[in-house]
Formats: C-alpha cells, structure tokens, sequence
C-alpha cells in the first residue's frame, strides 16, 4: 500500500497538491481567525488592568492586628510588586475660629505612597508631620486658612475622654481620583465608592503613634473594632496593607487571568490566616474582560466562521475536480486485481496525505496572515497551549474536509464503474442542495431564531447600566443560515430563469457565438452554479466582514463621542476648583458640568447638572431620547428633569411625574430638597462616562460649586490634540483630556476591539476565495470539457470561439458572484449589526458601506478571478485537439 | 476516378511519437490521395496509424516529415485562425466515439459549423434543416444527443460534417459503436451525401462490411501503407 501510495504521488504529485490546497483552504480561514482572536482576546487582560489602581487590599479583621509582620509576609509572596501602609478612621475636625464640629475621614500612608500611586496628588506640602487636607475639606468654612486641626475619634467607650490629635495644616491633597480610599474594601458592596464630603491625609507613623492606641481602646458597643464584611460601608476604622501586583505576571487570557488573580488573593491571605481579608480589586475588571473575551470570541467566529465554511467549500469543489482522475486510477487498479476493501484504503490513504499536508500548509499560512495583519510573531507570542489548542480546532477542520471530501469516494469504490460514469455526468446537470431546497430551510431557521428573539425582546438594547450581557450562540447561527439561504436562493431563481429560457423544446437557430454559450451553460447550469455559488458566498462574506468593521468604528467612535461628550474636557486642578479662564479662539465653546450627590427616597441618584444653552453650543452628541423632550424642554422649564431609561425603569417614573429629590444628602449645610418634573427619558445624555441617571439644570440644583468639570467644542476645522496642547501651554490648573486620552483609560475592552486587522484579512481571504472559487470552474471546464473543446477545433473553430464560452461563463461567475454577494453581505451585516449592536451604548447605525474598501475589495477579487480565469484560458486554448478526440 | 486536383493529398507522411522513453513510428511514409467524390477507406489493425493518418489529413495534428494537402493548401502553410479557416470550410471531420456537443440540440450541433463560419442566420436555418432531412433526422432536431440512439448520433455528426459543404469528409471510425445492421446504414449514409456534395471522403475503419462501400481500402501496418492495397478496389475487405 505504501508502495502504492509513494508511486501515485511521484506519479500525479499536482493531484495531491490540489487535495492538500482543498483541506489547506478551510484549516488556513479557520487557523487565522483564532490566532486572530486569541490575540486579540489576550489584549484584553491588560486592557482590563490598566484602569485598575489598586489591585488587592489586605484589610485587618481588627484594629488589634499588629500589622508589620503581616506586611513583611505580603511583601515576600511572588507577584508582589510593592506594599503601602494604610490605614482610615472616622474623626471629627475642628479648627481655631472654626465654628462647631465637622465630621471628616482621616486617612494614613506613607510618604512614599504617592510615588506608587499617582491618583493621589499632593497639591502643597509633604505627607509627613502634619495633616494635608482634601480639597472638599479646604473648600469648606473656616479650614481654608486654617493653620491647624483638631481632630476627635468618636464612638469611643462611655466615660473615657474621646482622644484628641491637634496637627499642624502642612498643605492640600486632592483626593479626586483616589477611588479606592473611599471604597467599601470587602464584603458585596466590594467597590461601592461611599460619598465623603471631607478628608484629611497623615503620615502612617504619626497614626500609628497617636491614633492608633486609641481606636484599640474598647469602644462604645464593645465591638473592639472588627471588620464588618457584611457592612455596606465604609469600616469606621481600617488597617490595610495597598498591595500592588505586577501587571505582567497576570496570564493573558483573561479567564485564565481571573482564577490566577483569585489564587493569588488566597495565597496572600494564608499568609496571617484570621488577621487579614484580602480583597481582589482586579477582579471585577477581569470578570468583564472575560465575558467581553467570550463575546468577542463569538463575535470573530460569527465573522470568521462564514469564511472557514465558504473556504472548506471552495476545498471541496477543488478536490472534486479529481473525482474523475480517481474514478480512472481506481479503474485501472480494479483491472489490475485490486479489491474493492483496497481501493477504499488506497483512497483513505490518499486523503489522509493529503489531509496531513494541506493541514500544515492551511496553519503555515494562517499564522502569516496574522504576522502580516497584526505585526506579532504568533509563534513566539501565542503561549503553547492556545497554539495547541488552535492547531487542533483548525486541522480538525481539515480533517473534516477531508472527511466529506473522502466518504463519497471510498463508497464509488465499492460501486461499479458504470454506476460512477452515470453520476458522474449526471452531477452535471443538478447539485444535492437543490433537491432538498436546503435554501428555503435555512431561511426558515433563520427567520424562526430571528423572531424568537425579536419576540422575546432578545434584541433589543438594554440600559446603559446593563451592558454585561452574554449572546447566546444559536442567535448568531442566524446570519448564518441567511448568508447560506439567501445566496442559494438567488442562484437558484438566476439558474430557474436560464434553464427556462434555454429549454430546447423547440429548434431555434442559434444567435451569436456569446448568445450560444449562454444557451448551453443554461443546458447545464450546475458547475457554473456551484462557482457561483462559492463566489457569491465568498464576496457576501467579505461584504459583510468588510461592511461590518466599517459600522463598528463608526458605531465605537459614536459611542465614545457620547461617553466623552465633546473634543476636549477641562479639569481645574486648583484646589479649590477654579471657574475655566476665557481659552482663546480656538475653543469655541465651553460648558460647565456639575455632578451633583443627591438620593430619591433611599437611594443614592447622582444629578448631572448642565447649562442648557452652552451644553447645546459645546456637545458633540445629542442627547437619544426615548420619550418625551430632551434640551428643549430643560431650556423652556429649568426644574425639568431628564430620567434615564433605566431610571425610568428602577423607579417606575414616567413624563409628567414629579420627583423629590434630597440633594446633597452628606452635607448637613448644603442640603435641600427640590420637585423636579420629569420632561423626558432618554437612552444616553452625553457625557455618558460617568454614567447618570438624571440630568437637569444648574438653575434647579442652584449649586454654588464650580464645575466638576468643563465640556469644550474646538473651532471648525482645529484638531482637539493640537488646541489640546496650545491650551495647556497658556493656562496653569487645568487638566485638559481629549478625546483619544479618555478612550485609553475608560473603554471597556470589547469595544476597543480592532475589527479592522481582521477585515482586512478576512476581506482578503474572500477575494482569493472567490478567486479561486472561478478557478475551480476554470479546471472543470479544462477537466470535463476538453473533448468540447476539441470538436469545436475540429469543426474549424478559432481559438477565440473555443474560450468564448470558458470566459463567458468565468465572467459570468465573477458578475454574478459580485451582484449577488454584495447585497447578500450589506444584508448579513445589517442583521450581524441588529445582533451584535447590543454592545454599544447608542444604538448603532443600520450600516456603514464603506465604498473604497468595497471597491478595494471587488477589484481585488476581479484581479484574481482574472487572473484564474486567465490560467483556465491559457490551457483551454494550448489544448492539443488530437489526443483528446482520440482518446 | 479523379480528373481533377486531389482534394486531400498526403505526401511521404512520417510521424513518430515517443512511448517509454524512446521513439516509435506511427507512420512512416505514407503518401495517398483522395479525389473529389471518391470515397476511400483506411484498415489496418490496432495500432497501425490508421487515425494518426486522419488527424494529419485533417491538420488536426503536424507530419514529422511529408506533407498533407487539402484542396491543394499545404497545412504546413497555414497556421493559426488561417487553418482554423481552412478546416471549416474545407474539411469535415468525424472524430471516433461521441462526437457531438452533449450540450446542443441535434439541429446546434448541425449549425455550429455555418455559425462558427459567419454564415447568416436565415441560411443557416434552411442549410441545417436541408441536411437533417437528408440524414432523416427532421424530427429529431430538438432533441439533445442523450435523447438519440447510437444511430442517430451518428447521423447527426455525419449531418455536421457534411453541412459546411467541405471538400473532404474525414470519418475516424464513424460506426465503431454501431451494430453492423446500423453501421452499414450509416456508412451509406455518409457515403451516399458526400457523394452527393462531391466531396472525397476518407473513413477509418476496423469493418470489412463499412469498407465495402469505398471506391477504394488502403491497409496500414505498422505505418506503413500496404503497396498490395493500393491498387483501385471496389471489393476492399482484404486485410
């Protein structure tokens, strides 16, 4: 058999290389697409980091903890980059020629903390002996020249004098972005940022010099001070250990990275078993990074997938056209003695070569593509068992390939050789797929998955504060199955109205050269068709991989435009905040954004309050309202409120209802209830990052702060980057983020996906697919109409009217695969767009046609199907007339 | 039987083809020619160059040495679109087994030789009709050559070869697939049309009873032309 095997190789090594290209095709689409989205599932753990500022807490059970050799033990685990001392109480302040008593939250680190951790900035002074105040407590009466403060721990035991710490005021801290000091460090609140109006920063010693002693002291309700986890608050009292873990050790894959994130969270917390709980602050992020891992794997496989199947088919086609040469060698076996149960095997082991060669090749050539899309070394940068992993999926493929391609084989080898001579002409004439209308069934199942979802509101978009969602899988079967039935269907009403305009039900003189091979090709539709059919679902899918990428950057660049609002936003670093100083022509507008703490009923409801008349000249993304008015009716009527969706939801409040709404709950002198009227719902209300649920005037809240921050619009035709630099070279106290800044620090990690590498691969994929989808058409006209041809050169045709037909059918291949493919693609991607829009915030638009890269694209698959036909044509017209006609 | 130029003319044809790595003859000086209307039959055994001859007389294929001439044009003179020409309008050319288009109908597969020629469409029509009345096949012109019997098919490239109204007609073994019945109606048939058209005709048969119906049977052996056959004999049959 070997010998065999080795001799039909060395004798017919083209066959084997066109059986090796047919299993290479399908493991080579499918190979790139995972290394593809393994890539770019492995950026989104660092992704999901990068924002993260602190990663894990070692939070005391109890104040009692002696923490120094629980740090010395956290400081020795593996991974472990650095540990800060930190600690947090709740003090009461009080200042020389301030009135009464403020409640404050003192916190405790280091000096070099800050070096660690730049979201905390000292804005004058130095952590070390004295306090530096948060920049709410400089705003508030009386400490802002306040030289020193006293500061009294409450809740001490009955009887004892409440321990008091006078301190020198050294400087002012802002504590803006510190979001883990002011969040709940353990238990299900893990993360809830708690609202602090006021806090001071000392130096660790100095706490654990003089504040410490006494938080140990017993207190009122005899709790000594142990952390509650079930508490959604803040702890009135903490010791903690900030560890921070580095970045590179985390594994990439985001899943992977999770569990190794929770592994390392119990191996920090053996270390003082009972004296410390640690929290895992990266958690959530990964959790997000690994179920936008999952959804961006269904998102590639739902583009890819087309591909691979489209490519699998070309693969079958192309080794199809060795049916015949394998019905010959079989035959010529057969007489030589073979039996039947050898000729299966010999034909097993033919394919399995093939299977194995064209499997290495389909993988050599995948990770190429991917070299040259996305600039890595898939080889050096894939750890071993994702390649190993993808490896298999991919040649699997192959094998399937192989499979299908060989199952019809081996059972022609048990059947007679007429009975193969007879299918084999008849394939001519009619395909499997239409005798069952496999096109209508598959745009039933799509319609049905389809309205399934519709119907059970499966597609519709969600609120802004729901956007972890999870797909499931057979929803994305429907693109699918339309892609497949839509094209099938087209072909098959273009292949019913040929076949009945070339009915030969009658004798009619035949018309021109051209009028006659399309009357013949109408005689015998089914290989044009099949070629038409591998084009048209080759251009389809690179339409709608090429259609869908060019929607999603438009639909992603939406969604941050309304997440950032304008070009620019502007934030005083002065503490206290400054009003925005008059920025030059090049900013054209400006508008002050105020975030405004308040509660409806129980719950905490941050207010957005805007000035409607300069929001309106600064904003970048108008507001997507739902029902009712949205800046109009806030202009005409300043207590309007706009609700978000979601608010409307949570709190059954609808147009016209009245809420009453405490604004400034923690702040005893700025706190006030006002009725708002609710004018409208709205889907987003840009900026949408920070997310809020209700949004009204400056006029309603009658805040006296400055601006959280500023909104600005550049002059027509000014690039934000550059204003962005010019402004911060002529104002001193601003921070001035763009557009491009904010994407990188706050974008969740699906969104940032890069849709265009793989675009640009898998357009290129389709246009060589349906490449060679008519070159497949080419050799079986080479194969199966060679002694045509040769009549026709002994009737006395010219060359040119022997590859008439040959071309005019390839042409027809091409135009049809365009006519139908395009359309076919635009309408995949639109409904891809319908499924996937769930993603974004806004919903995106019905579709982007991106006419260059379409262009691009049809004229790339023109060249290559010019140039396949061009080889068919070659061959058709160095035919040696002769030895065909004599067999 | 010939008065005038001989309408195919082979002169010392030598033709040799490689087969396992060395050179074999396929023929080897064959001379012979055909006159307008005169009907010759070529036999020999498997082998012999019987067809090799054919496809030299019919330009289809080049002479290592020698020469083929139809109607007095040397094909070695006319290449390209020029013998393309030459062939359609002089020669009619029967290949061995199944030789029509299985994609036209009777009547295409008759006219594809006007079209392929340029001849207009009302001629044609009336050409292609004229002919497959001849061959009796009127009734059949719609049919495609699956829907015709073995007998039929012949007829119709009979009908084919016959309809340009070439010089020669060149018949590759045109009743190879018939019973004798079959084949012998056939063969009077072509023999009967090309008569008619006064063209040569020069068949290649295995049948002693097909070559009864030629004016004249060459015998090939090995590539080389039996002197003992190529005297005029109507009898043939003599192997």
């Amino acid at each position: 058999m070997l010998w065999l095997l080795a001799h039909s190789v060395r004798r017919a090594p083209r066959r084997l290389l066109l059986a090796a290209v047919g299993v290479a095709f399908p493991v080579a689409m499918l190979g790139a697409t995972l290394l593809f989205v393994d890539g770019a599932v492995r950026s989104m753990t660092s992704h999901a980091l990068a924002p993260v500022q602190l990663e894990m807490r070692a939070v005391a059970t109890s104040v009692n903890v002696d923490m120094a050799p629980v740090d010395r033990r956290l400081a020795a685990v593996r991974h472990v980059r650095q540990i800060d001392r930190f600690a947090a109480a709740d003090v009461v302040l009080s200042a020389p020629g301030v009135p009464g008593q403020v409640p404050a939250r003192l916190f405790a680190v280091d000096a070099s903390y800050t070096a660690h951790h730049p979201w905390v900035r000292v804005v004058s002074g130095r952590i070390g002996d004295g306090a530096l105040l948060g920049e709410s407590l400089r705003t508030t009466a009386g400490f802002g020249a306040a030289s020193t403060v006293t500061m009294t721990l409450p809740d001490v035991a009955e009887g004892t004098k409440p321990p008091s710490l006078s301190l020198p005021v050294r400087g002012t801290i802002d504590l803006r972005q510190a979001n883990p000091w002011f969040a709940v460090p353990v238990g299900d609140a893990q993360g809830d940022i708690d609202e602090v109006p006021k806090a001071l920063v000392i130096d660790y010693a100095t706490f654990e010099r003089s504040v410490l002693p006494a938080l140990r002291q017993p207190q009122v309700d005899h709790s000594d001070q142990v952390l509650d986890q079930g508490s959604g608050e803040l702890p009135a009292a903490t010791l903690e250990t900030h560890i921070t873990v580095d970045h590179a050790s985390y594994p990439t894959d985001p899943a992977q990275a999770l569990r190794w994130s929770n592994g390392l969270r119990r191996v920090l917390e053996r270390q003082s078993p009972g004296a410390v709980v640690v929290a895992d602050n990266a958690a959530d992020a990964l959790t997000s990074a690994k179920e936008d891992a999952t959804n961006a794997k269904i998102l590639f496989l739902l583009l890819g997938l087309p591909g691979a199947l489209v490519a699998a088919g070309v693969g079958l086609a192309a080794a199809s056209a060795l049916v015949e040469a394998h019905r010959r060698e079989e035959a010529l076996l057969q007489l030589r003695g073979a039996t039947s149960g050898q000729l299966a095997r010999f034909t097993a082991a033919q394919g399995v070569l093939a299977g194995v060669i064209g499997a290495a090749l389909g993988l050599l050539v995948a990770a190429a593509s991917v070299d040259a899309v996305t600039g890595r070394q898939v080889w050096r940068d894939t750890p071993l068992d994702s390649l190993v992993t993808t490896a298999l999926i991919a040649v699997g493929a192959g094998f399937l390939t192989t499979a299908v391609r060989l199952v019809p084989l081996v059972r022609a080898a048990r059947r007679p050789e007429i009975t193969n001579q007879r299918r084999l002409l008849d394939r001519g004439r009619s395909t499997v797929w239409t005798g069952v209308r496999l096109e209508l069934v598959l745009i039933a199942v799509a319609g049905a998955i389809l309205g399934v979802n519709a119907w059970t509101g499966g597609l519709r978009q969600t609120g802004l504060e729901a956007q972890d969602l999870a797909l499931a899988f057979y929803v994305l079967l429907a693109p699918i199955a339309l892609w497949l039935g839509l094209t099938l269907l087209l072909v098959r009403l273009l292949r019913g109205l040929l076949v009945r305009a070339t009915s030969p039900t009658r004798p009619r003189p035949l018309a021109t050269w051209l009028g006659t091979a399309l009357r013949w090709l109408g005689r015998r539709p089914a290989r044009t068709g099949t070629a038409v059919i591998l084009g048209a679902l080759a251009v389809a899918f690179g339409t709608n991989v090429v259609t869908f990428a060019a929607t999603y950057q438009v639909a992603r660049q939406s969604d941050t435009l309304a997440a950032f609002g304008a070009d620019l936003r502007l934030t005083s670093t002065a503490v206290p905040a400054t009003a925005v100083p008059a920025l030059g022509p090049e900013v054209a507008a400006t508008t002050p954004i105020r975030m405004v703490p308040s509660r409806l009923g129980s719950d905490s409801l941050p207010i957005m309050a805007i000035d409607v008349a300069s929001y309106r000249e600064t904003i970048a993304s108008a507001p997507r309202m739902v029902t009712g008015e949205g800046l109009d009716a806030l202009a005409a009527n300043p207590t309007a409120v706009l609700v978000s969706s979601q608010v409307a939801d949570d709190f059954s409040v609808s147009v016209g209802d009245t809420l009453n709404i405490t604004i400034f709950p923690d702040d005893q002198k700025r706190l006030r209830n006002i009725n708002l009227t609710v004018a409208g719902v709205y889907r987003a209300f840009a900026p949408t990052d920070p997310a809020v649920g209700v949004v009204t005037t400056s006029t309603a809240v009658q805040s006296p702060a400055p601006a959280d921050y500023y909104l600005a619009r550049v002059a027509p035709g000014l690039s934000s980057v550059r204003v962005a630099e010019d402004v911060r070279r002529q104002t001193r106290g601003l921070m001035i983020t763009t557009l491009a800044q904010h994407v990188q620090q706050e974008e969740r990690g699906l969104t940032t996906l890069d849709l265009r590498g793989l675009g640009s691969l898998e357009s290129v994929a389709a246009a060589v697919i349906a490449g060679v989808g008519v070159a497949v058409l080419g050799a079986f006209l080479v194969l199966e109409r060679r002694r045509e041809s040769a009549i026709l050169r002994a009737i006395g045709a010219t060359t040119r009217q022997v590859l008439t037909a040959p071309a005019a059918e390839g042409a027809i291949t091409v135009v049809l695969s365009l006519l139908i493919g395009v359309p076919v693609g635009i309408g995949l991607s639109i409904v891809s767009i319908k499924v996937l829009g769930l993603f974004f915030v806004l919903p995106p638009p019905l579709v982007v046609v991106p006419t260059t890269a379409l262009l691009g694209f049809g004229a790339f698959m023109i060249a290559v199907s010019v140039l396949a036909l061009g080889v068919t044509l070659r061959s058709v017209a160095r035919q040696d007339a002769a030895p065909t006609l004599r067999g | 039987m010939a008065t005038e130029q001989p309408a195919v003319e082979a002169i010392a044809l030598t033709r040799r083809y490689r087969a396992g790595g060395q050179r074999v003859s396929g023929l080897d000086h064959v001379s012979l020619t055909a006159a307008r209307g005169e009907v010759v039959a070529v036999m020999g055994p498997s082998g012999s160059g019987k067809s090799t001859l054919l496809y030299l007389l019919a330009g289809l294929d080049d002479p290592d040495d020698g020469c083929a001439l139809i109607t007095g044009v040397d094909w070695r003179s006319v290449r390209g679109r020029a013998r393309d020409r030459l062939r359609l309008h002089a020669c009619g050319f029967i290949p061995q087994g199944m030789s029509l288009l299985p994609q036209a109908t009777a009547a295409e597969n008759v006219e594809v030789p006007l079209l392929v020629g340029g001849v207009g469409r009302t001629e044609r029509r009336d050409r292609t009709a004229e002919i497959l009345d001849r061959v009796g096949l009127s009734d059949s012109a719609a049919k495609l050559p699956d829907q015709l019997s073995g007998g039929q098919q012949q007829r119709i490239a009979i009908a084919r070869a016959l309809v340009s109204r070439p010089a020669v007609v060149l018949a590759d073994e045109p009743t190879g697939s018939l019973d004798s019945a079959t084949a012998e109606v056939v063969t009077r048939l072509l023999v009967g049309a090309a008569t008619e058209q006064h063209a040569a005709v020069v068949l290649v048969t295995h049948d002693p009873s097909v070559a009864q119906l030629a004016d004249r049977v060459v015998n090939l052996h090995s590539g080389h032309l039996d002197p003992a056959a190529l005297e005029d004999d109507r009898s043939g049959g003599t192997n």
